[in-house]
């Protein structure tokens, strides 16, 4: 007994523990970049998260998440210079069929009250092959689950927005959702599920 | 349609761990006094974990690099604090299991705590479901002196069935299959307690099943979306039960247990009943089948 309670009282603690160093919030790494490299703001109105995964072995399905926001700071001539940040609401997941959002919220699926946000943080960017192509190696977290990831990434042009200067990347990079411990539906749900993202981004 | 693999795994192996151990320590076979204890908090602990690491997978522990969800959080404490449900009701045993239950209540509502909660919100809604989780002990203790046999898990079994059928319509089938490794644990005790004659579940095994079922029901109306009142309907399911026992207590026994079943029963069902209108509803306007 003394031994079931002792154990009990370390998990208890280990949870508390853990409880007082959860973030509270977002991080804004972006902003603490050297200011050779000018930083950026995601427009969500123009941008898109999106991802599509096999259905029933026949066709690919696609959703999207309505709600996210994100900062980098981009230098081209030193990309090493440069870091993403991106956090996705797992709550926005949108499929245009409620209950299927409803289910894709759940436990089955991204358990969106518990693991609440998505988040990509880069580690590195380097040059990537290719004109204006750029390798991202990052920190990938969803459902609760943080893995390694790297990515290819276009920049897809720059221009001029109401409130100043604008910016365009484009990505898509495939995850396996069984490595973020998202089991459900393996008989008719892809395990391989594609993420792309276009975003349009506006200079602080 | 139930896949062979989730019954095998989520209904027919806790069963038959819960069945086999319960055999094994009453012996229905060759009735003779009752044991000093009934095991089945730890037998259904050991179900409960085995079969949900084999059915849906082990779940992520603490000290890992996956951040444990509040249903592994749940396991893991159960399997951990089963033990402690052994105990006689002395003060002491009292006082540990209220700590297990703490740790299961904490773990499991963490996400909540950490999201979404402020610190006044947290101690309102723990402080709540402290007390809710008081009266329901109470209340299945005092059902639990009263019936003897497989009266007492059949009341647990109707509200674990009807929880996981709710939990299921609305939203989660991860939640509804975890739940019905409760009910096919409880759906062993039942089975046992009509082949022996003195089979009579602890007040510590009741604390427990009662535990679970109430842990579950948060997990479902938080995690998922399991409807206030449907929640409320079930977890007023023993209390109906114990009070069709206090009316009845001067019958016959048999009708006194039938009346109890029946009481127990009303609610679960308004409760499933619910559901399967409001799933219906949905899918006249949503056309969407499971995957």
């Amino acid at each position: 007994m003394r031994l079931t309670s002792l154990l009990l009282f370390s998990l208890f603690a280990w949870g508390t523990l853990d409880l007082a160093t959860a973030p509270t919030g977002p991080v804004s790494r972006a902003a603490s970049n050297p200011a050779a490299a000018a930083s950026y703001t995601v427009d969500p109105t123009h941008s898109n998260v999106l991802w599509k995964v096999k259905h029933n072995n026949a066709s690919y399905f696609y959703g999207r998440f309505a709600k996210f926001s994100g900062s980098f700071t981009f230098d081209e001539k030193k990309p090493g210079d440069c870091e993403v940040l991106m956090e996705v609401d797992a709550a926005s997941v949108d499929t245009r069929t409620s209950m299927l959002d409803k289910h894709l919220r759940s436990p089955d699926f991204f358990d969106a009250v518990q693991f609440p946000t998505l988040i990509f943080e880069s580690t590195d960017v380097a040059k990537g092959k290719g004109k204006n192509m750029y390798s991202v190696t990052g920190r990938l977290t969803v459902h609760g689950v943080t893995k390694p990831i790297t990515f290819d990434l276009e920049h897809t042009g720059d221009g001029k927005g109401r409130d100043g200067p604008v910016i365009g990347f484009h990505t898509s990079f495939t995850i396996d959702r069984t490595k973020f411990g998202m089991n459900y539906g393996l008989g008719g749900i892809g395990k391989k599920v594609e993420i792309i993202i276009s975003v349009e981004a506006s200079q602080d | 349609m139930l896949e062979l693999r989730a019954f095998s795994l989520g209904v027919l192996l806790p069963g038959l761990i819960v069945g086999i151990g319960l055999a094994c320590v009453w012996r229905p076979w060759k009735p003779g006094p009752p044991p000093k204890k009934s095991f089945f908090a730890l037998f259904t602990a050991i179900a409960f974990f085995v079969s949900y690491s084999l059915l849906l997978e082990l779940p992520p522990h603490p000290f890992g690099d996956r951040t444990p969800a509040g249903l592994d959080w749940l396991l893991w404490i159960a399997l951990l604090s089963a033990p402690l449900f052994l105990m006689e009701d002395a003060g002491k045993a009292l006082t540990l299991r209220s700590l297990a239950a703490a740790a299961m209540l904490a773990g499991l509502l963490r996400a909540m705590i950490v999201h979404h909660w402020s610190p006044g919100t947290a101690a309102l809604w723990l402080g709540g479901a402290a007390v809710s989780l008081a009266l329901l002990w109470i209340v299945g203790a005092g059902l639990n002196e009263r019936l003897e046999g497989a009266t007492m898990p059949i009341v647990l079994l109707l509200t674990a069935t009807g929880l996981a059928l709710v939990a299921g319509l609305n939203g989660s089938a991860r939640l509804g299959q975890t739940t019905g490794i409760l009910c096919a644990s409880l759906g062993a005790a039942m089975i046992i307690g009509f082949w022996h004659p003195c089979f009579h579940l602890r007040s510590g095994d009741v604390s427990f099943a009662l535990s679970l079922l109430f842990f579950l029901t948060l997990g479902a109306y938080f995690f998922s979306d399991l409807p206030a009142l449907e929640g409320g309907l079930l977890a007023a399911s023993p209390a109906a039960a114990r009070g069709a026992e206090v009316l009845f207590r001067l019958r016959a026994i048999p009708r006194r247990n039938l009346a109890v079943v029946l009481a127990s029963a009303v609610p679960v069902v308004v409760a499933v009943v619910r559901s399967i209108l409001a799933f219906q509803e949905a899918s006249s306007t949503d056309f969407y089948y499971d995957y």
